[in-house]
């Protein structure tokens, strides 16, 4: 059984005559002894009969016309594709494209250059607002984005680290002495010490009203006088700039007062809340 | 050889700008291209684009034919890379189906009785050999494509090892041996005709 697999597995090869002398000499001599196997090359001889005499079909008759019309079709093709490389037309795209290409960079070049000036216009805005934010209690102005499409574009995409970046470099200029008067506190105090604070409160609100600076803080001016019945001290805030924070200042010690105590060092060139603390002087 | 002189001569006259000469070449080998077809892929329509395609394929490399190898080993190498791919291309689609020799074909003339070669005077005869050969496709069929395209060249075609080897591109051993496994394998399928 063993002899026949292996004999068998040499039948391909016989039957094709492909088979060197000695492996046929031994097919020849298993055959003639074994019938099983002989019966096994006579199976597989007649299924390559059938194989071999499988009838062919025949092709539609139409088959070349088929053919030519297909071929003539994929010749206009391949006639229209090499007309549209070869010929000039392709050079209208091209040129459209490169036309496209060049609007694009020089648009992105624009783009770029107006956006860095904005940048720098912004930085000097932002700037502005990062000071007033730490020196005044006043609410901060705002800053105005100028731009359109641009600005939504740098907002979305570079406002962010632009941001901390212009608040870094403003606080570094703010500690490099930007500003004559050092910044102390956040909030600016004034305090006057007088013996008669009723008379005080009054030339208080005279020189404001001459200098016409509001009072922002009571919000009504009632509150004082009640206030003044009732204490021996009161508090108001006003908002004012540098030159009227002087002629404050001058007024106030020529109308004598009181004791005029400002620790704090103030800005030239930014308003600010100044806080006014109004009090019996202790002797 | 002298067929491959013919088909070289051929081929030179086509490229010279004689389109006639492709006719003759279509006219030569459209039966053997398309019962390949038709053996690998099962389906008559399908053997019939693909051997259409083959043919346009063929129109177009021409040019680039050098003549390395004999035309029809060439033309084999086309036919069965082309059936390897719509195959591929129709087990995506399940698209496959076995024809039926009996199933009347489908024309530009109108719908024709298949006709076989060869004669079969005895209708007996004639009915017990359509029943065999519609067996033995359909087992044919069902072999591995790789299998089934060794059967075609070597016992259906009749091709040389040599030339089957240059075709399938794998050594002599290999052909050797896929052939044998091959046959076996169809021989156990077919156990109940022979």
């Amino acid at each position: 059984m063993k002899d026949c697999r292996k004999i068998r597995e040499l039948f391909s090869e016989y039957i094709d005559g492909v088979l060197d002398k000695e492996n046929i000499d031994l097919v020849e001599e298993h055959l003639s002894k074994c019938e099983a196997c002989r019966k096994e090359l006579n199976k597989l001889v007649e299924m390559l009969k059938i194989l071999k005499n499988l009838r062919k079909e025949e092709t539609p008759p139409d088959f070349l016309e088929t053919l030519h019309e297909r071929i003539k079709r994929r010749d206009s093709l391949n006639a229209f594709l090499n007309k549209l490389l070869k010929s000039p037309n392709v050079k209208v795209p091209l040129v459209v494209c490169i036309m496209i290409i060049f609007v694009i960079a020089i648009f992105k070049t624009v783009n770029i250059y107006y956006l860095s000036k904005t940048v720098s216009e912004k930085e000097y805005k932002l700037k502005d607002f990062i000071r007033h934010r730490s020196l005044s209690e006043e609410p901060a102005p705002q800053v105005s984005w100028e731009g359109g499409r641009e600005e939504k574009f740098l907002i979305k995409k570079e406002a962010v680290p632009l941001r901390k970046e212009i608040a870094r470099g403003a606080e570094k200029e703010r500690i490099n002495k930007q500003f004559l008067f050092e910044r102390i506190s956040k909030k600016y105090s004034l305090n006057i010490e007088t013996e008669d604070v009723k008379k005080a409160f009054k030339d208080l609100e005279e020189i404001l009203q001459k200098l016409n600076i509001k009072i922002i803080y009571p919000s009504k001016v009632a509150f004082l006088d009640k206030k003044i019945e009732e204490s021996d001290f009161f508090e108001l805030t006003i908002n004012l700039s540098y030159e009227k924070f002087k002629s404050f200042i001058e007024e106030l010690e020529k109308s004598k007062i009181g004791k005029i105590t400002f620790p704090q060092k103030i800005p030239l060139n930014q308003p600010f809340s100044l806080h006014i603390l109004l009090k019996k002087s202790q002797k | 050889m002298s067929n491959n002189i013919e088909d070289r001569e051929i081929i030179e006259k086509f490229l010279e700008g004689d389109i006639t000469y492709f006719d003759k070449l279509v006219l030569k080998y459209k039966q053997m291209v398309f019962n390949v077809c038709l053996k690998m892929l099962g389906n008559y329509e399908e053997a019939l684009e693909v051997s259409q395609d083959i043919f346009l394929k063929v129109y177009e490399s021409l040019k680039n034919f050098r003549f390395e190898a004999k035309f029809s080993t060439y033309l084999y190498k086309i036919t069965l890379n082309s059936c390897r791919s719509r195959l591929r291309a129709l087990r995506r689609r399940k698209k496959l189906e076995y024809f039926s020799i009996d199933e009347p074909l489908e024309t530009a003339e109108g719908r024709l009785k298949r006709e076989f070669e060869g004669s079969h005077p005895n209708p007996k005869e004639v009915l017990e050999e359509k029943e065999k050969q519609s067996l033995v496709i359909k087992a044919l069929f069902s072999l591995n494509p790789e299998y089934r395209e060794i059967l075609i060249l070597r016992d259906i075609e009749g091709l040389e090892y040599k030339e089957i080897a240059k075709i399938l591109n794998i050594n002599l051993g290999t052909v050797k041996s896929r052939l044998n496994r091959a046959r076996n394998i169809l021989k156990e399928k077919l156990e109940k005709i022979l």
